[in-house]
């Protein structure tokens, strides 16, 4: 039987396991007078019968899965006349591909190859023989399972506490799937980042404190040109650049849209401005990367030109503006929130005093509301610095160490976009450039929440 | 007036017996309120004042005067609109989306609810103490500080000193709290914090206190404290009080007005109001046979 039929089967098991586990919980109860005398409800002894049916039998499932394939093509490549046998790994993959390749029928064997065919038809066998072989042993688990749970049920037994063991387990295990994976991808981060430091061209310090970016490196040894050099400063202080005009623009604005639509605006305003405020998150960012490119660098360009000031076609300005305005609607929403999550009795205790609404803003409501506040911008911050889309299409590539918004610049994004497109080699230095960027991106963001965090926890102002 | 009020009390009270409640509701949808609502030379008056929230009607054509320097209690079943009329006074139920208010409502003889008057003003005239501690998360200093700031009635940092130390000592906080001035004023008891506001109202020395439950949260120690403030203040202020508590109206207030479902049933002395009331509702729900 295929797999996946076989998990549909099983899961038809567990629920006859849940039916017959409910069903003698109540039979077992009668003579008792009523369900009141079990341990635990019906439905836990049901649970409990179905756990018992699945929980053995996909554990042997998932065991084999590990462990099938390596058995079975180590027993047909133990198989093999001994002059063909594999004296690298390369060369015992490439035999195997091939084995794998006459035993689907998409290649034919040659004439000589008798060996070969032999080794196919013998992985076809061994693999129809454990199919068959999960099939019996699933099924019989899962039936011994079963039993096992169903003849447990008696009126005694704390079904209900080992049901929310299992539940408990369940959940700590998907708790731990999305904290590995975090963990995975750190790991395969810092694997590349120490790959990319051993290269004789790079030093830790260079990275981290150069000041010049020019990844090009000669592809062959004979090829004249430049040596590269990976001083990421640059692209830090673009990157920081494009962030700041970014929260020039998008702070005031999304804190003065917050508070006029948590203080100001009627009820009817509100819930049409809100969402289309929030719409404005929903916009691909590839669509804002158009605009800022198409749109608001050349319009930039030519108003500087008007003004006889050198704008370069793809500025900074144009970068972080835009970016700002997509961040607008992150700012507001965070601030209208934890502004409308001020109490009304704040607001009532300061209106009773003789404030207007404004000085009611000022001096209570916007300090009572700023640890959420800084910590919202700061949420946005950290979406600034790892903002992609926008920056390629629009901030260049260029990498300009200079704090003058009107000159092209460049990201890190930007660069780690760049390095991994090219042709080049994947362990070249320049390749895994990207992956040191990556990591150091990480790490900036990180310890960015991690400020932002504390600053929220130190300046959290309590109320009731 | 008062003499038709009278009367008809005298006829209920014949019939009292006889009569369900509902009777009792609809007789005081007609009737006018009993006792001595109007006086001379009031502080704040109000006339025929409606209050609806939308649709619903919370007060109904309410008359009444508030003496200078004087502690008037107002009671009633919960629900009865007595935060509701106490709002009205200095127009914080401008701020409640949907509520309504029509008649003349007055303060020394200036109409609150006229175009002119300056809402902003007026608050600062007419001071109010919530139900529930609300002090603003800041210091303590500042909680106090933050009305005589907005209204820059200290023009030397001395001056507010001394404002703050001065109503701190008038709201008897200032012993339990002169050492940390400068923590946080949500870190004080429930006692404390109702303190704490009501120092803060005083701060900004208004004309009316409007006090809504002020001790509903505190204990019997801290409740005797507010209550000793109410009678010190009076000397100064006039001051309105709303309490669940019959023992409190009878201890602070020289009158009493009984609320009920939105009507002004009765005004009298607060002795009088305790020991013969005038309608057969008050007499009800003083000697705790509902509300
Ligand atoms: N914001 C509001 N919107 C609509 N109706 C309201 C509002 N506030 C109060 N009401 C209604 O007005 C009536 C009077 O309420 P109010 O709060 O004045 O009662 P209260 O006498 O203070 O009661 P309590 O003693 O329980 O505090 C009640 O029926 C209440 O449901
Ligand atoms: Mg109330």
């Amino acid at each position: 039987m295929q797999t996946a039929n076989l998990i549909i089967v099983l899961l038809a098991m567990v629920g006859i396991a849940y039916y017959m586990g409910r069903g003698r919980s109540f039979a077992l109860a009668k003579p008792l007078g009523g369900i009141r005398h079990l341990n635990s409800l019906p439905f836990y002894y049901g649970a409990q019968t179905a756990i018992w049916c699945c929980v053995p039998s996909l554990i042997l499932l998932a065991l084999w899965a590990l462990f099938d394939e390596p058995i079975i093509t180590n027993v047909v490549l133990s198989g093999l006349p001994e002059a063909i046998q594999p004296q690298t790994v390369a060369d015992q993959n490439l035999l195997l591909n091939r084995i794998e390749n006459i035993a689907s029928g998409a290649l034919a064997a040659g004439a000589d190859e008798q060996a070969l065919s032999a080794a196919a038809d013998r992985l076809n066998g061994l693999r129809e023989t454990a199919q068959w072989v999960l099939t019996a042993a699933i099924l019989s688990l899962a039936v011994l399972g079963g039993l096992w749970g169903w003849r447990r049920v008696s009126p005694k037994l704390k079904a209900r506490n080992q049901v929310e063991v299992v539940f408990k387990s369940t959940l700590l295990a998907c708790a731990c799937i999305a904290i590995l994976t975090t963990l995975g991808i750190v790991f395969s981060v810092v694997f590349e980042t120490i790959r990319f430091f051993s290269f004789d061209e790079v030093t830790i310090t260079g990275f981290i404190f150069g000041t010049e970016w020019s990844p090009q490196i000669a592809i062959r040894a004979d090829q004249a040109g430049a040596s590269g050099s990976f001083g990421a400063v640059p692209l830090f202080v673009g990157t920081l650049l494009i962030s700041f005009i970014a929260m020039v623009v998008a702070v005031p604005v999304g804190l003065m849209s917050a508070i006029y639509l948590a203080e100001y605006a009627n009820p009817r305003v509100r819930s049409t401005a809100k969402p289309l405020l929030e719409i404005l998150a929903g916009i691909p960012t590839v669509v804002y990367g158009f605009f800022a490119a198409l749109t608001v660098a050349p319009f930039l360009r030519e108003l500087g030109e008007s003004m006889g000031l050198d704008v370069s076609s793809e500025s900074a300005l144009a970068a972080g503006g835009v970016m700002g305005i997509m961040i607008i609607p992150f700012v507001s929403s965070l601030a209208d929130d934890v502004i409308t999550a001020v109490p009304q009795s704040m607001r009532d205790g300061s209106l009773g005093l003789g404030a207007t609404k404004s000085e009611t803003i000022k001096k209570v409501i916007f300090p009572a509301a700023l640890p959420g506040i800084v910590g919202g911008v700061m949420l946005a911050v950290s979406r600034a610095i790892g903002e992609t889309m926008i920056v390629v299409m629009a901030a260049g590539l260029a990498a300009n160490m200079t704090a003058n918004p009107l000159d092209t610049v460049t990201t890190v994004t930007v660069q780690i976009v760049t390095l991994l497109i090219g042709d080049q080699e994947f362990d070249s230095p320049k390749t895994l450039a990207a992956f040191a960027l990556g990591l150091m991106l990480f790490v900036v963001t990180l310890l960015l929440n991690l400020f932002a965090l504390r600053t929220v926890k130190k300046y959290r102002e309590q109320y009731d | 007036m008062t003499s038709i009020a009278t009367e008809q009390a005298g006829e209920m009270l014949i019939s009292k017996t006889e009569r369900t409640e509902s009777q009792v509701v609809r007789d005081i949808e007609h009737g006018e309120t009993v006792g001595e609502p109007l006086m001379e030379d009031a502080k704040m008056s109000v006339r025929n004042t409606d209050v609806f929230y939308g649709d619903k009607q919370a007060i109904f054509g309410v008359d009444l005067d508030i003496g200078k320097n004087q502690v008037i209690a107002m009671i009633g079943p919960s629900g009865c609109g007595k935060s509701t009329f106490l709002r009205c006074l200095n127009r914080m139920n401008d701020t409640v989306e949907g509520c309504r208010v029509s008649g003349e409502l007055t303060l020394d003889g200036s109409d609150i609810y006229s175009k002119k008057m300056d809402v902003v003003a007026l608050r600062a005239r007419i001071g109010m103490v919530f139900q529930k501690p609300n002090p603003f998360p800041k210091s303590i200093y500042d909680n106090v500080a933050y009305g005589p700031r907005l209204h820059g009635l200290a023009s030397r940092r001395g001056e507010l000193d001394e404002i703050v130390e001065n109503s701190l000592r008038r709201a008897s906080l200032w012993d339990e709290v002169k050492d940390r001035l400068h923590s946080p004023g949500t870190g004080l008891s429930g006692g404390q914090q109702q303190r704490l506001c009501i120092a803060r109202a005083i701060a900004v020395s208004p004309e009316v206190i409007l006090m809504d439950e002020p001790c509903s949260a505190l204990d019997p120690i801290a409740t005797a404290r507010i209550e000793e403030l109410i009678a010190e203040l009076r000397e100064n202020y006039t001051i309105a009080i709303v309490t669940h508590s019959m023992q409190q109206a009878a201890r602070v207030s020289q009158r009493t007005a009984y609320f009920h479902l939105g009507h002004l049933v009765e005004v009298n002395d607060t002795e009088k109001v305790f020991t013969s009331p005038e309608h057969e509702l008050t007499e009800a729900y003083i000697t705790g046979r509902f509300g």
